[in-house]
């Protein structure tokens, strides 16, 4: 399995499309030390905000189009029939995939964490431990979607899966805004909407750090916390899915 | 002793929800024997390729049963197993000692000899001098070969090969035919599908006959050409015999 993750990272490292972005997010993130600096007094807010929302973006965007295209490239070029006829069982396949990714993640993030606090000034101790466990929680967010795409690659086109997954990636910071506009549209069952949306995407919303006014004061413990054990969960639950669904998947 | 039992498989593929789904597989049984080259023959779309496909559970047949060994499970089973696809597409971007690596490594062999067991199947299909070469330079032939050695690597006792030699030149041809030679007299169990009756005629002593989906015949080469020079002819008159029965 280490081996097969290996293959895949080595694989997608050396696309161009991987390439491509990760340049592009660090342009961003170079681009938000420019639009700081038009601002005299917001000067950091601007930096971190915008820095911080170009890595996720960056991450997520990755992880979406990792998670619907690896297992759908490999079908297509018939090359997961040689991998399929070896002694491994199928579910072992899908977290090779899902370690390439978080391994390709691991490294877009260190690269892209590291350019931005480059650009803060005289961040406080506990400013950076903030900035830090914002970033993992980016990391863990754009797992998260990685493994909502891979179970979605399993039963559908690529191309459709990369789209499903965006959307549950932006229904995850939307459901509360869903909330507000039904309550104030008086709509019926709300609440019960409500819940069942809950249940259905993953509430980033919860654990939205990536702001300069959380940064600056104390993240709470059980917050951290949640936002792990919420993630892990999500993890677990759309890799179990997924192999469940490829265990039977016919490789025609 | 028979390696793998097939009974009575039967498989249908709807294209679309809306269309009517066609039967691939009717009705096919057969059986494999030990240490035995068997030769699966059949015309295109016959259901040579979709039966390989059920032998390694890549589909599941809708009806009937596949038993391997001593009912061993599919994962026991496997360990045992060597595969080459009908298009030899690998991860290009590793070298061929790289590729080798990587199936070693997923066949989960407890022997430690890599280096050893990659030198001896390279020397056995002729390329060892192309071993650090990325398989995005191997020509079409080369690739069918470092294929073999792929399937080879982990010491197999039954290998499926689905048309080792189509799309070849004859000088490729001949070679792939030189290394089945070889690979026979060390008494490995070989499934070998193909279109090529003079290379199935050469190499294989059992014969299974798939025809529309069904399999007409599973036993020893010359048995099924006893009136015939040669597998061709024999085969020309099944066909005839085939048609007439069946309206064709």
């Amino acid at each position: 399995m280490i081996r097969l993750m290996w293959v895949n990272t080595q694989e997608w490292f050396r696309l161009k499309f991987f390439q491509i972005v990760l340049f592009l997010a660090f342009l961003f993130v170079c681009f938000s030390q420019l639009l700081g600096s038009l601002s005299f007094t917001e000067q950091q807010r601007l930096v971190v905000d915008f820095g911080l929302a170009g890595i996720e973006i960056a991450l997520v965007f990755i992880a979406c189009f990792f998670s619907t295209h690896s297992l759908a490239k490999e079908i297509e070029r018939k090359t997961i029939l040689v991998l399929l006829a070896r002694p491994i069982p199928r579910w072992k396949i899908l977290v090779g995939y899902f370690g390439s990714l978080a391994i390709l993640n691991f490294m877009a993030a260190v690269v892209l964490a590291v350019t931005l606090y480059f650009f803060i000034t005289s961040p406080n101790l506990m400013f950076s431990i903030n900035y830090l466990l914002a970033i993992v929680v980016i990391y863990l967010k754009s797992l998260v979607i990685g493994s909502i795409g891979l179970l979605i690659s399993v039963i559908a086109r690529p191309m459709f899966a990369f789209v499903l997954s965006i959307t549950v990636w932006l229904m995850s910071y939307s459901i509360i805004e869903v909330q507000f506009f039904m309550e104030k549209a008086q709509i019926e069952n709300s609440k019960e909407i409500f819940t069942f949306l809950s249940a259905i995407f993953p509430q980033f919303y919860k654990f939205n750090w990536k702001s300069y006014g959380f940064l600056k004061s104390l993240i709470n413990p059980s917050d951290l916390g949640w936002a792990f054990l919420h993630s892990f969960g999500w993890i677990l639950a759309s890799m179990y899915l997924a192999s469940l669904l490829f265990r039977k998947k016919e490789i025609v | 002793m028979d390696i793998v039992k097939v009974s009575g498989i039967q498989k249908s593929f709807q294209p679309d929800f809306y269309k009517k789904p066609t039967q691939v597989l009717k009705n096919v049984s057969f059986v494999i024997p030990q240490g035995k080259f068997i030769g699966l023959i059949g015309p295109n779309g016959a259901g040579k390729t979709t039966t390989i496909k059920c032998l390694l559970q890549f589909i599941f047949p809708d009806k009937g049963t596949i038993q391997f060994g001593d009912n061993q499970s599919f994962i026991e089973f496997k360990k045992h197993i060597g595969y080459l696809p009908e298009r030899p597409f690998f991860q290009e971007f590793l070298t061929g000692m790289e590729f080798l690596k990587l199936h070693w490594d997923l066949s989960g062999t407890k022997k430690d000899n890599f280096e050893h067991r990659a030198a001896e199947v390279l020397e056995l299909v002729k390329l060892t001098h192309a071993k650090d070469k990325k398989l995005k330079d191997y020509s079409k032939g080369m690739l069918q070969r470092i294929g073999i050695a792929q399937s080879l690597i982990a010491f197999p006792d039954f290998l499926i090969l689905d048309e080792p030699m189509s799309g070849l030149d004859p000088d490729g041809r001949i070679l792939i035919k030189d290394i089945l030679k070889d690979l026979k007299k060390t008494h490995i169990t070989v499934l070998m599908s193909s279109h090529l009756l003079e290379d199935i005629d050469e190499l294989c002593e059992e014969l299974i006959v798939i025809h529309q989906g069904e399999c007409f015949y599973n036993g020893s080469t010359p048995e099924f050409k006893k009136n015939y020079s040669t597998l061709q002819e024999a085969y020309k008159a099944f066909k005839g015999q085939f048609e007439v029965n069946y309206n064709v």
